[in-house]
């Protein structure tokens, strides 16, 4: 049925089955949004006076579903509906960038101070809207905020990235941004105090950020099984926080840390060289896979591949968590792309 | 008297058959592509939905649910033999879970009528 919109004091119309987001983008309005896909919350939206459909609303904090807020990617309306852009007040929390870090070549790490009211876990995604601007981009919380007082996020450059590339070239300490979430189910969980189950953690790029926050709370937490964790990049200058995780791992007995690079070429030994999922398998074999919990973030093709080689190896498919890393396609100017939840 | 779906254990039964089930379905060379371009946590949830009305329990499932949801994949080449195919891991699943020769001849025959509508006949 085609649906009307009322939108900043405007009428536009909706095709059949068209979403909020896809409707107010073709009538050329600039609404935030980023993965399409209901993951990232950056078309966040609110309705005025609809009953809204459960998917519109899905993974939202029951506190915005309260107020009728929605997600617009994830909207197709059976009636007509008045709708509008949150208020930066009603929706984000500022902060205030604390330090930066150069990872490797095309990866800094932002450390965010919450300037209100905030918790989350360690692995969660949370979104960024850049002060003065409507771009919005997700990334995944690599620490444990509430021992360290700060969110630790790390941010992959992407050549015409509307958000990494500030992130990357001009973001500085002192400087505020606003942010909101957390989301997504991608963290520890010590179920029944039993915490003796292998973990296997496994990712690529920056998917390493939720991957590092889950170990740190798994460890936090007394995990006793065995945790694995295996980064993949194509080089070896593409992998970081190697001696960190070396360390970690020399630290704590059960925790086996495995860098793997796609292609040969002058790196240290200690180095997979090969596909990461062959390695991911290798890792998996041995293990209980009755109790295994599997964690993969990162390129959504190979986060595709590793749910579906675990799973068909016997992981429980309730034990398998995931974050792929949506890509955000622009438009305009050529086909650049940007990670939008890195 | 109880009901199928509650003879089979209801809801958990499902959470437990629906691995074992999917994992044959994609382990098996002639349905596997079926499912190449669909991610796994919307198929799982899906096959729950299927195997809930297959069991005979509360389902949502329709029959022109079925209709629109296999459209695509009839212009792919989805026909008899992989509905058969369906229904035999459907029965090797519920076998190795014990169920009953008798149940699994009833789940057979409530996943054998939504036949022409997977079709579209």
């Amino acid at each position: 049925m085609a649906t009307k919109l009322s939108y900043q004091n405007n009428i536009y119309a909706l095709q059949d089955g068209e979403t909020v987001l896809d409707g107010l983008l073709r009538h050329g309005q600039d609404v935030p949004n980023s993965c399409k896909a209901g993951a990232c919350q950056s078309c966040l939206m609110k309705a005025q006076g609809s009953s809204l459909d459960s998917k519109a609303q899905e993974g939202l904090k029951e506190t915005l579903k309260a107020q009728n807020f929605f997600l617009a990617c994830q909207c197709v309306p059976d009636e007509d509906m008045d709708v509008s852009l949150p208020s930066l007040a009603e929706t984000t929390i500022e902060a205030e960038i604390i330090y930066k870090e150069q990872l490797c070549h095309n990866v800094v790490a932002l450390r965010l101070k919450l300037l209100g009211e905030f918790s989350c876990r360690a692995g969660q995604y949370i979104s960024i809207l850049r002060n003065g601007t409507s771009v919005v981009r997700s990334y995944s919380v690599s620490n444990l905020f509430e021992q360290d007082g700060f969110l630790e996020l790390h941010i992959r450059r992407i050549e015409s990235g509307a958000m990494s590339v500030w992130a990357c070239d001009e973001a500085k300490a002192g400087d505020k941004i606003h942010i909101r979430g957390p989301a997504g189910d991608c963290f520890y969980l010590a179920l029944n105090e039993d915490q003796s189950f292998p973990l296997l953690l496994a990712g690529t790029g920056t998917g390493l950020a939720p991957l590092e926050g889950v170990v740190l709370d798994a460890l936090k937490q007394g995990h006793k099984g065995d945790i694995h964790i295996l980064h993949g990049a194509l080089k070896e200058d593409d992998l970081y926080h190697v001696d960190m995780l070396q360390a970690l791992s020399e630290e704590h007995g059960n925790l086996i840390y495995t860098p793997c690079i796609l292609n040969r070429g002058n790196h240290k030994s200690g180095f997979h060289i090969g596909p990461l999922d062959q390695f991911v398998m290798q890792a998996l074999e041995p293990l209980d896979k009755t109790e295994l919990r599997t964690y993969f973030c990162g390129a959504p093709d190979m986060v595709n591949l590793l749910k579906k080689k675990a799973f068909l190896a016997g992981v429980s498919s309730k034990n398998i968590f995931s974050d792929p890393f949506l890509i955000r396609e622009r438009k305009e100017a050529g086909s650049k792309a940007e990670t939008a939840l890195s | 008297m109880t009901t199928l779906y509650e003879r089979l254990g209801g809801q958990p039964a499902v959470d437990t058959a629906v691995d074992i089930f999917y994992r044959k379905m994609l382990a098996d060379d002639n349905v596997s592509p079926f499912f190449d371009e669909t991610d796994m946590d919307g198929q799982i949830a899906k096959q729950k939905a299927f195997l809930t009305m297959v069991f005979g329990g509360p389902s949502n499932y329709t029959g022109k649910d079925m209709r629109e949801g296999h459209k695509h994949l009839i212009e792919k080449g989805l026909n008899d033999s992989h509905v058969d195919a369906v229904i035999e891991h459907l029965g090797s699943t519920l076998k190795e879970l014990g169920v009953a020769d008798a149940d699994i001849a009833e789940v057979a025959a409530i996943a054998n009528g939504a036949r022409d509508d997977v079709l579209n006949r």
